[in-house]
């Protein structure tokens, strides 16, 4: 299972894995690195990391070939004439990079073993393996688990509202739960 | 008045401090990501079509969820101040609250619910609370989701789960996150190695952002990186175990801080205390820089003040637009931290029994 390689070197795997958000376009970056570019670059992460752009203009050299790169974090081939587009919203593969959001749910299908690529190369896996439109929980949870869930959020919302009274009696009922049968 | 007025004035289902783990942990989040079969995904998504999903799902979620005291709205009805203040309240994204397009959140009476409309997904479903609660945050938006599938058709694919805009979501959709506070493990310079170490088990840790461009130094938001191949159970154990290990970590560095460095300690919580109490201008982050050693002074108690509600509501109240939202001459920056410093003095000096 490989993760995901730095994107400034493009040797070593990736140690941190740094996500913005422009509150203005809402366009996504990511910027994944590995631990000895972070020392070479002298980057202080404890201190909450710098934008990605700035990160991309510390080296001058590593700018032109990691920008092209981040538009495509997973490892994207670039764009082909005549390339397939997906036929309900129009996408081509290569536009996918930019932002990294699919068209519409059909360009899962659409672009096959591109998306499969990318998915492995993300996630480790293309195999999905929790709850479904209509399935059950992956853990099925006993009546106990179940009520304490219960309590726990009608508890949280009689202390937000005020309602110590409820709340000292659902604190009782928690406890009792908690307690071994005897 | 303003429709998001009934929230402002009151606490947020998030801050609870100390919440648990000796004030550590300040809140859990767990986000499902959905997309309605019919519709595009925003990006090829046109503005009309755009509106008829955010009806879709808002007259749905009203009739399905009925979340006792629920507030559905607009986005498009709502000032930037207002959307700002959903933001502080971290009930809608900066995303959705920055963009044009239309778009909708149905934000549950007690704040712990919150569905965002046509966001990057058309569906964000979030439950947030305070302390370590992951595990019952998930249970609650399964079964909100639960209840919504039986009438919205999710976009779901045999082998990926289900489909989302952006395929880092794919699989589950669930996005897991608890928010830390970690100002020992910060000044010790410990931080590092344990920042090393996430990337490895897959995990993102995030600065908190406050109005600045610099994210504040002792916050921290550590969440799932990956959302497919595992079930929903098995992320959040695994997220789980990740923060009681980080958390373990920060209170080995918080011990070491009073035992070793207490001196050091002492005047960095009784300096912020004197410079709180005293400052007649506050910017917001420094008010965030600041409020992070009271509230670890209070947690180790090297202060003799020891009141964690009013703590979170200056975190909360003096945030941007809570300020300028309730106050009629906070309308500059300048007058905004007057107001801050103000605000802040007032409440850290209400002596004990004269609360609320
Ligand atoms: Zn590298
Ligand atoms: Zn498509």
């Amino acid at each position: 299972m490989l993760g995901v390689t730095c994107q400034l070197c493009s040797k070593r795997p990736a140690t941190s894995h740094l996500t913005e958000l422009d509150p203005d376009s809402g366009q996504r970056q990511e910027l994944h690195i590995c631990a000895t570019c972070i020392q070479r670059l002298d980057l202080k992460l404890e201190n909450g990391p710098p934008p990605i752009a700035e990160i991309l203009g510390m080296k001058p050299d590593d700018v032109s070939s990691a920008k092209i790169k981040v538009s495509g974090t997973l490892n994207l081939p670039t764009a082909t004439k005549g390339e397939d587009r997906c036929p309900h919203c129009g996408l081509a593969f290569s536009e996918f990079g930019s932002g990294k959001l699919f068209g519409c749910a059909h360009d899962y299908s659409a672009f096959g073993e591109k998306v499969d690529t990318l998915l492995r190369n993300y996630h480790g896996t293309s195999h999905h393996v929790g709850r479904r439109p209509g399935s059950e929980p992956a853990v099925p949870q006993d009546a106990v688990t179940a009520r304490r869930v219960q309590i726990d959020a009608a508890l949280r919302q009689a202390v937000v509202s005020e309602n110590y009274e409820n709340a000292a009696k659902l604190r009782d009922e928690l406890k009792r739960l908690d307690e071994p049968a005897s | 008045m303003s429709q998001i007025a009934p929230l402002l004035s009151r606490p947020s289902a998030w801050l609870n401090s100390p919440g648990t783990h000796g004030g550590v942990v300040i809140s859990s989040r767990v986000r499902l990501a959905r997309n309605l079969d019919g519709f595009a995904f925003q990006r090829k998504l046109s503005k009309v079509r755009q509106q008829e999903l955010v009806d879709h799902l808002r007259a749905t979620v009203d009739s399905v969820a009925r979340l006792p005291g629920a507030l559905s709205l607009r986005l498009d009805t709502l000032s930037d101040l207002e959307r700002q203040a959903l933001v502080e309240r971290q009930l809608i994204s900066r995303d959705l609250a920055g963009g044009k397009k239309p778009a909708g959140v149905y934000i549950s009476g007690d704040e712990i619910h919150s569905l965002m409309f046509n966001e990057e997904d058309h569906l964000r479903l979030q439950v947030i609370s305070a302390g370590m609660c992951v595990n019952a945050n998930l249970e609650l938006a399964v079964q909100l989701d639960r209840a919504l599938e039986k009438a919205l058709p999710w976009s779901n694919h045999p082998d990926y789960g289900y489909l989302t805009a952006c395929p880092t979501n794919v699989g589950t959709g669930l996005r897991a996150s608890v928010m830390l506070h970690l100002p020992a493990l910060v000044e010790t310079g410990e931080f590092k190695q344990v920042m090393r170490s996430l990337g490895k088990l897959h995990m993102t840790v995030r600065g908190l952002h406050g109005e600045g461009s610099e994210p504040s130094g002792h916050f921290y938001q550590v969440s799932n990186q990956r959302a497919l191949g595992h079930s929903e159970q098995q992320i959040v154990d695994h997220l789980n175990e990740t923060v009681e290990r980080i958390i373990a970590y920060e209170q080995l560095a918080r011990e070491a801080l009073v035992s070793k460095g207490r001196l050091k300690l002492e005047d960095k919580v009784h300096r912020a205390w004197g410079l709180l109490t005293h400052a007649r201008s506050l910017t917001s982050d420094e008010l965030t820089d600041q409020l992070s050693w009271v509230r670890l002074g209070v947690s180790l108690r090297v202060i003799a003040w020891q009141n964690w509600k009013m703590l979170d509501r200056i975190f909360l109240q003096c945030q941007p637009a809570h300020i300028q939202l309730q106050n009629a001459d906070a309308g500059d920056v300048e007058a905004r931290d007057r107001l801050r410093a103000e605000l802040v003095r007032k409440w850290l000096l209400i002596p004990p029994g004269e609360q609320n």
